[in-house]
């Protein structure tokens, strides 16, 4: 047992990314004692293989979608190409810029200490990494999450792409089944198509997207393969992989019927599970697999451990992560704890056109028997469908019966920064009518906003 | 105290005195630690009939000497209202501790008996290999209960010492032998190729059902024996 | 055999580390298998399996404890022998 006066910091955190570094910040800026430790690269996940290099490369790819798609604006694209090894050059450039991929330095320079190595709990107020045995007064569990395979038979034995490693491809396949609809997986297909690969996605529920209103998936699917020739195989199972020369044979199961084809690359992109094989039990610290238990203060079962971001399984999303981060920093400093306030949080997923939720879905709003009024204006009623050539896209907006706003959701270009009207007005319980009697700026594409509104106002 | 009375008392305290487990939780060991070295089912029988043999010698010996002691006080059998006073007191308060504490608050069947000594037992268990080793093992883990047999087998021998010489004899052997009731009940399980899990489940789902069981009991026999002793006295002779 | 050192805590607060030991792990959970009235074939590569699959685990730990080890062999033997995890689980529960 490590004495109390004999800790070695005043607070550990484990896991450099969103959930991590703005507390170890927030610690070291006011006095403390504390240290780093990251298994992969400094800056976790969002900088170094998600949020940043991805859209990064959507940014890139659309700019070349759409001039190719640009005749009919008068832009001569016949010659249009793009350089592969470039796009991915600029990919590094953009995580460099951020300077919060591979970040060691940045944290050395505020004078905290930064471990690199995988660590373990040996007992509540001690660590262990690289045989080096730390002990802390507080830790902040912040180990993110990973790509859990599903269980296919065969897949272990065939090198499979994650979200991580696609960007480590040499050159873009020329086939590539996508197993799992989700966020990243639509994100995916839809770079993966822009690059000229024929693009399966494959999804078990009824419609892609389905963490979202049928819509949304109904939307996109319609889009994707339009637009970019993907093939959405939706209620489908995959059920084994072979290799099958230098390609890959997929056996799925669709309506009963078994069917099976060849691709070059396979892409799981189905979920991902918190990081939680770090001795857990030897500091007592209650656990399951989907995320460690916290009470409303991000304190775990251990009162002086807390846990922060993907870790603690409810959601993926960095300025998630980084609220969570401040709060417990909040909270291991302070004795009176504050709560995180998950309000008006807002969900995005980085396709063309982007889409983006807050608050309540319609389903949700189902589930809990809630009696809501709800409305749709579709983007080509707004003046700015017409001049950018764009109609595919709505704004839905719930509310409660006297006009609170619940949730919304919009699909359209630029849908992330749409959406933070919406997500000021489900935090502080805005009414529909409110909003419809707020300008908008006219050939804005948050006009479509104002009229979803002004149909619940 | 008439005849029948002595021995229902000394019945009851016996088979409370059988439902503390820690002789059970080392025979439960004994007979895994055995099976899982792949020894004979004769070794398993010959270490287990040991240890019911040592546990036996050791119970027997224990409430004869406290009834031999208890004689040398009061010979011919007339014990005090005080005595059986404080007896009853120290059943009722056994009791509560049983309710409070027998089982530790974590999973399995984690006795009271603290670390140590806990890990003492099992690793003396997992060393057991002889006949004689189970043998000491038996008389070992009646020593470590002794703080809540005490009771039982006080209350046993103040009726013990009320019957004549013979059913004195009578008296003690039927102590021991009820309260071995459930070291025989396990034995003969594994024995008989019960699987242990199976045994240890039973007990984890149980314990807290035997830890009710044993301290309301404790609770139970010490009012009643106050009533027929105490109260009763007091009031024959006019005392309130 | 895997190179992860074991990190055994004592309660007296010593800390000797020692490397992992298949055999040891492989003994206990034979003996638990066997202690459940499993055939010793049967008993003998189920501790095999087990032994595998900690020690492939211990490789991607430099320094775990004792009571990790349990856990995992625990966990990974409960797919296969749920009475002989249970009795490896609770083995120093008994007392």
């Amino acid at each position: 047992m490590v004495k109390q006066t004999a800790y070695n910091y005043d607070l550990i955190v484990i896991g450099s990314g969103a959930g991590g570094s703005v507390a170890a910040s927030i610690a070291a800026k006011n006095g403390k004692r504390v240290a780093v430790i990251e298994a992969g690269m400094f800056g976790g996940e969002s900088p170094n293989w998600g949020d940043v290099p991805i859209k990064a490369l959507l940014h890139a790819t659309q700019l070349y979608d759409e001039a190719k798609h640009g005749t009919r604006f008068g832009i001569r694209s016949a010659m249009l190409s793009y350089n592969y090894p470039s796009l991915i050059n600029w990919k590094d450039l953009a995580i460099k810029r951020t300077g919060a991929g591979d970040n060691r330095k940045y944290y050395e320079q505020q004078g905290i200490d930064t471990f690199h190595g995988t660590a373990h709990f040996l007992s509540p107020n001690e660590i262990s990494i690289n045989r080096r045995h730390l002990s802390a007064k507080h830790f902040l569990i912040a180990t993110g999450s990973h790509v859990v395979a599903p269980d296919i038979i065969g897949l272990e034995s065939v090198k499979y792409l994650t979200p991580r490693s696609v960007h480590s491809l040499m050159r873009p396949p020329k086939k590539l089944l996508i197993i799992g609809g989700g966020t990243t997986g639509v994100e995916l297909a839809q770079l993966m198509a822009i690059y000229g690969t024929k693009v399966y996605l494959v999804e078990i529920a009824a419609r892609i997207l389905p963490q979202e209103d049928e819509e949304v998936g109904v939307l996109m699917e319609r889009i994707l393969k339009e637009r970019k020739g993907v093939t959405t195989l939706t209620q489908t199972r995959v059920i084994s992989v072979v290799k099958d020369g230098v390609a890959k044979r997929v056996t799925f199961n669709r309506g009963d019927i078994e069917k099976s084809i060849l691709v070059d690359e396979i892409l799981v992109a189905t979920g991902r599970r918190p990081m939680v094989d770090i001795g857990l039990e030897n500091a007592s610290v209650a656990y399951t697999a989907q995320g460690i238990d916290v009470n409303e203060y991000l304190q775990t079962s251990a009162r002086h451990i807390f846990a922060a971001g993907d870790v603690l399984g409810h959601s993926s999303h960095t300025h998630t992560a980084l609220t969570e981060s401040r709060v417990a920093a909040h909270n291991i400093l302070r004795k009176e704890k504050i709560k995180p306030n998950y309000s008006g949080t807002p969900r995005l997923t980085f396709t063309y056109p982007g889409i983006a939720s807050v608050g309540l879905s319609e389903d949700d709003a189902m589930k809990r028997d809630l009696a809501i009024n709800k409305a749709m204006a579709p983007l080509n009623m707004i003046a700015r469908s017409n001049t950018s050539d764009f109609r595919d896209g709505f704004c839905k907006i719930i509310t409660d019966k006297k006009g609170v706003i619940l949730g919304a959701t919009v699909v359209a270009p630029h849908a992330a920064e749409i959406i933070h009207e919406l997500a000021l007005a489900v935090r502080h319980g805005m009414t529909a009518s409110e909003l419809a009697t707020t300008p908008h700026a006219f050939l804005s594409w948050s006009e479509v906003v104002r009229i979803a509104a002004a149909k619940l106002a | 105290m008439n005849t029948l009375d002595a021995f229902i008392i000394i019945g009851v305290a016996a088979l409370i005195h059988a439902s503390f487990q820690l002789g059970v939780s080392v025979l439960t060991l004994l007979g895994s630690h055995t099976i899982g070295k792949n020894r004979s089912h004769a070794k398993l029988l010959r270490l287990t009939g040991s240890y019911l043999i040592g546990t036996a010698v050791m119970t027997m010996l224990l409430v004869s000497m406290v009834s031999l002691t208890l004689l040398n006080f009061f010979p011919t059998g007339d014990v005090s209202p005080l005595i059986w006073a404080i007896t009853c007191g120290l059943l009722i308060g056994l009791g509560v501790a049983v309710w409070a504490f027998y089982y530790r608050r974590e999973q399995g069947t984690s006795l009271w008996l603290p670390r140590g000594l806990a890990s003492y037992l099992a690793e003396r268990t997992k060393a057991t290999h002889l006949s004689g080793e189970a043998f000491g093992l038996g008389l070992s883990s009646v020593i470590a209960e002794l703080l809540f047999i005490v009771g039982p087998i006080l209350l046993a021998s103040l009726a013990l010492v009320q019957l004549p010489p013979v059913w004195q004899l009578v008296g003690v052997a039927g102590y021991t032998f009820i309260s071995l009731l459930s070291l025989l009940i396990v034995a003969g399980l594994i024995g008989s190729g019960h699987k242990l899990s199976q045994i240890q489940k039973w007990r984890e789902d149980n314990k807290y059902f035997l830890q009710f069981v044993g301290g309301g009991g404790l609770m139970v026999l010490g009012l009643y024996v106050y009533v027929q002793q105490v109260v009763a006295a007091m009031t024959a002779t006019g005392i309130q | 055999m895997s190179d992860a050192l074991i990190d055994i805590i004592k309660r007296e607060g010593r800390r000797p580390s020692e490397r992992f030991e298949r055999s040891k792990l492989h003994a206990s959970v034979y003996a638990a298998c066997l202690s459940v009235q499993a055939p010793q074939g049967e008993a003998q590569r189920l501790a095999d399996m087990i032994c595998d699959i900690v020690a492939a685990w211990c490789a991607t730990k430099p320094e775990v404890t004792s009571a990790d080890l349990r856990r995992m062999a625990a966990r990974h033997l409960e797919a296969f022998q749920p009475e002989a995890a249970y009795l490896y689980k609770h083995h120093k529960l008994v007392l």
